[in-house]
């Protein structure tokens, strides 16, 4: 689904940002990318989603060299609260992109108001953005994503501002999403508001997903793969497999052996250089 | 979680009520009550608003009266000349008789129309060339070079001009509201363009926006305020020029044509100073609208300063 070689970018102040970035993606992967600040995981995240030419390397998706934005592409933005449109309520946020999907209004609304309830958000769909708190405003970014069904979604840092529940609630969310038939456990959202309309709305083969994440564990429990850079320029310095049993959920995951085993490697591996 | 987070003190907050009772019924009612709480804001936060509005209003009438009271007493007291500061009175009573003369609302409309087809025509050129320039990378700096250098000349300046160009007074008064509102609405398009958040525009583009998309979905609405701003400023140049064209070129009607016929003959400076008001309320009214237009299309300024 995604084949990076030999990828570099220097910023055009000479900042070098990334360099030499191998990374190949299956597709319905869930790789997690985890790293210092400032190591360039935002720049590898925009190089792939074709907002940034890198200097240097390939980088191809399903098969096409990026040139320009990839099809069938979603990215949820580090800085969330910057991406969402002001002018428009928190639903038409969420279904504006579902034009590029041909759907009739009444579809992307419906459409929109689901992903917004997955998220536990269907109650402030008729409100704006600035009147949501950031944890909120992050939720609806994801909702936005979601409702696309993109084949390849970009996750920057996406659950940062939010309280730990609710974490775990989306890092579930996530798990639903990828398509991997299995996951059916895990809370609901609190509130009510949690009816999840189901995994399989992917239809066939499921989204792939490049989720940056600074929190170790969680790079861990929703991954098939770690993959772990080293920063000032950023490489990768680790590729770690997390073969963990299907059907994860928040406690039964956490505890295994494997679990822990994974999460110290993967720790060990952001604190050495 | 449940107080949603606002930047800046927004209008709701002013009432005192509105803000500290459905916090406290949230923090003490729990999930459920919290969700009854914030069904009740909005409309305690409009409750507190309209007192605040009526506040406002009320003080700015009793300025306007004070200063009508002013200027009456000064007018009759025999400080000034009557001829030159005619009583507030006579000009309202004057001003009110001519909302029911055909022949003044005639020459009313005649301004109007012309001043708001100048108005109009000066949008849908400005806009669109705000659009295109605005886009192009490095045109933009160049083009505010040009538009910042042509503001400064005064249109009424181009009154002799525009005589000697377009002949016809109809013509040549809406030429230069046109003009004189171009500059204003190409200017704040143009560094409303400036203002767009990158990140917004490459949220649609990686959503596969193209430019086209980008610039009607994002960058357009993202301007908006700044355009709706650059309209109320060419409103009132606008008025200001087609008036001063009407003084200078003449033509068979028009509120510059009326308040030259009332300078013949002695003068009437009461029925000047009424005429004067009409056009001044022109500018209230077309200010106002606008106001209204721009709260309505784009609501995060009013309800939240410059958003999150
Ligand atoms: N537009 C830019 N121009 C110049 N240098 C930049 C630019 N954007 C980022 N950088 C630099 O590139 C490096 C990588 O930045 P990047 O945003 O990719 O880091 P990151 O891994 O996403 O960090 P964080 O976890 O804090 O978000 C940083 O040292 C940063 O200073
Ligand atoms: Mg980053």
């Amino acid at each position: 689904m995604l084949d990076i070689t030999g990828l570099s970018h220097r910023y055009e102040d000479g900042h070098q940002a990334v360099e030499g970035v191998e990374l190949h993606v299956d597709r319905g992967e869930l790789v997690s990318i985890v790293g210092p600040s400032g190591c360039g995981k935002s720049t590898l995240l925009r190089c792939v989603a074709g907002l940034q030419r890198p200097s240097a390397g390939r980088i191809s998706v399903a098969g096409r060299a990026v040139d320009g934005v990839p099809d069938d592409l979603a990215v949820v933005f580090q800085d969330y609260t910057r991406s969402l449109f002001p002018w428009l309520t928190v639903r038409d946020n969420v279904a504006l992109p579902l034009r590029r999907r041909g759907l009739a209004r009444a579809e992307r609304r419906a459409r929109a108001l689901d992903a917004l309830a997955q998220v536990g958000l269907d109650a402030t769909a008729g409100k704006h953005p600035w009147q949501l708190s950031g944890g909120m405003q992050q939720r609806v970014a994801i909702a936005r994503a979601l409702a696309y069904r993109p084949a390849l979604l970009l996750m920057d840092e996406p659950f940062g501002s939010v309280d730990a529940q609710t974490r775990e609630d989306l890092e579930d969310l996530l798990l639903a999403v990828r398509g991997g038939a299995g996951h059916q456990g895990g809370a609901g959202h609190r509130g009510g508001a949690g009816h999840r309309r189901g995994a399989g709305h992917q239809g066939g083969a499921g989204t792939t997903i490049l989720l940056v994440t600074h929190d170790i564990d969680e790079s861990v429990y929703v991954a098939d793969r770690v993959v772990v850079l080293t920063g000032a320029p950023g490489r990768v310095h680790s590729d770690l497999p997390v073969d963990l049993p299907a059907p994860r959920d928040q406690i039964g995951t956490r505890a295994l052996p494997a679990f822990v085993r994974l999460r110290t490697e993967v720790g060990r591996a952001v604190r050495r250089p | 979680m449940n107080q949603p987070a606002r930047s800046g003190p927004g209008p709701g907050r002013q009432g005192p009520g509105a803000r500290t009772r459905p916090a406290r019924a949230g923090r003490t009612a729990g999930r459920t009550g919290s969700l009854a709480g914030r069904a009740r804001r909005p409309t305690a936060r409009a409750r507190g608003l309209t007192r605040h509005a009526w506040g406002r209003s009320l003080l700015g009438a009793a300025g306007i009266a004070g200063t009508l009271l002013l200027v009456e007493l000064l007018a009759r007291g025999g400080l000034f000349d009557e001829q030159a500061l005619p009583p507030a009175t006579s000009v309202l009573a004057r001003a009110a008789e001519m909302a029911v003369d055909d022949g003044f609302l005639g020459d009313l409309w005649i301004t109007v129309s012309a001043w708001l087809g100048g108005l109009a025509l000066a949008v849908a050129l400005a806009v669109p060339a705000g659009l295109l320039l605005g886009s192009l990378p490095r045109l933009d700096t160049a083009s505010l070079a040009v538009v910042e250098l042509l503001r400064p000349v005064p249109s009424v300046a181009l009154i002799p001009l525009a005589i000697l160009v377009f002949v016809e007074p109809g013509r040549v008064e809406r030429s230069l509201v046109c003009y004189a509102a171009l500059w204003p609405v190409l200017l704040h398009t143009l560094y409303g363009l400036r203002d767009v958040d990158p990140v917004a525009k490459e949220t649609l583009r990686s959503f596969g926006f193209g430019p086209l998309g980008v610039v009607w979905r994002v960058s357009l609405p993202s301007a908006g305020p700044h355009v709706v701003t650059g309209v109320r400023i060419a409103a009132s140049v606008g008025l200001v020029v087609a008036v001063s064209a009407e003084l200078r070129a003449g033509g068979d009607g028009g509120l510059g044509v009326y308040l030259l016929a009332t300078q013949s003959g002695g003068g009437r400076p009461d029925l000047m100073v009424a005429g004067a008001c009409w056009a001044g309320a022109l500018g209230v009214a077309a200010n106002a609208v606008l106001v209204g237009a721009g709260r309505r299309l784009f609501p995060r300024r009013a309800a939240a300063g410059a958003g999150p």
